[in-house]
């Protein structure tokens, strides 16, 4: 029996959470997310770098210090690497059910 | 790997972000649509009374004011929900080139003296199908009927032509008020409900 590969890169709880919660909506920003994952802003943070680092979201920031705000948004590469991440997923379902 | 339930982060996640990005009142409906009846019905009331060519200008008055206040509003909105939903982003870009159209068509029917002609028509059924396109989102009937029957009106007040040009202010501000002031009453009264 064959397994397809999940995406290491999707298949972290906090990155995850991040991907599917931009996927559902159009953006959302930093506090939402941190308050959605209950993550520490630090590895909030290092997450969303690595997300944007592999083009999945485009991460928007304003201002600067205490008073910046970020904005993160989906691109057409996450979507596609997220529902293959979901697609890999059921196949496990799939097979584990033959 | 990390081991974790995928699946059930992905449905807990999706779950909690539907829950968050229901939608809540809606003041830039109420927003647009009072400005728009009040300034046109200001301008049908001033030409009856004053029969003078400036109360045609009085609906610059709208974006001269709902502009700033709309985009208070939105950031005022963003700061306390922290995102924005695709259908809210979906009904804001339609009626960001709704608006951008009212602008266009007036400048240009007013500006060279044509406004009896089409630009107030064409208003009221642009905001008539915006109505309709926002209930089909939201699925809310009351605003997709008010939409409809706006969008009827807008058309219909293709017909008030040469001595009639004035009635279409009034039409518009009747569109104004049947698909986007009732509608967004009886939506905000639905939120409030928690129907």
């Amino acid at each position: 029996m064959e397994f397809e590969q999940l995406n290491p890169l999707l298949h972290n709880e906090l990155r995850l959470k991040v991907m599917v919660a931009l996927d559902a909506l159009d953006d959302a920003d930093f506090v939402y997310l941190k308050n959605l994952t209950k993550a520490t802003a630090g590895n909030l943070s290092v997450q969303i770098g690595k997300l944007e680092e592999a083009g999945y979201i485009r991460v928007f920031r304003s201002g600067g210090g205490r008073g910046s705000h970020t904005v993160c948004r989906i691109t057409p590469a996450g979507i596609s690497a997220l529902l293959e991440y979901q697609k890999a997923l059921l196949s496990y379902f799939r097979q584990s059910s033959d | 790997m990390e081991d974790f339930d995928a699946l059930d982060v992905i449905a807990r996640t999706r779950g909690k972000v539907d829950m968050d990005g229901r939608p809540t009142e809606d003041y830039l409906f109420l927003l647009w649509g009072t400005l728009a009846a009040v300034f046109y019905g200001l301008e049908f009331l001033c030409w009856q009374v004053f029969r003078a060519e400036w109360c045609c200008w009085l609906w610059v008055f709208i974006p001269l004011i709902g502009v700033p206040w709309m985009v208070i509003l939105l950031k005022k909105e963003y700061a306390q929900t922290h995102m924005r939903t695709r259908d809210s982003r979906i009904v804001l870009d339609y009626w960001i080139f709704a608006a951008a159209s009212f602008a266009v068509t007036g400048f240009v029917f007013d500006g060279f003296g044509v406004h009896a002609l089409y630009a107030l028509p064409l208003m009221g059924l642009l905001m008539g199908i915006g109505a309709f396109i926002t209930g089909e989102v939201l699925r809310f009937r009351p605003m997709i009927v008010g939409g409809l029957v706006g969008a009827a009106i807008g058309m219909g007040s293709f017909l008030l032509r040469g001595d009639l040009w004035i009635w279409q202010s009034l039409a518009v501000a009747v569109v104004a008020v049947v698909s986007m002031v009732i509608p967004t009453l009886f939506f905000n009264k639905h939120v409030k409900d928690g129907i």
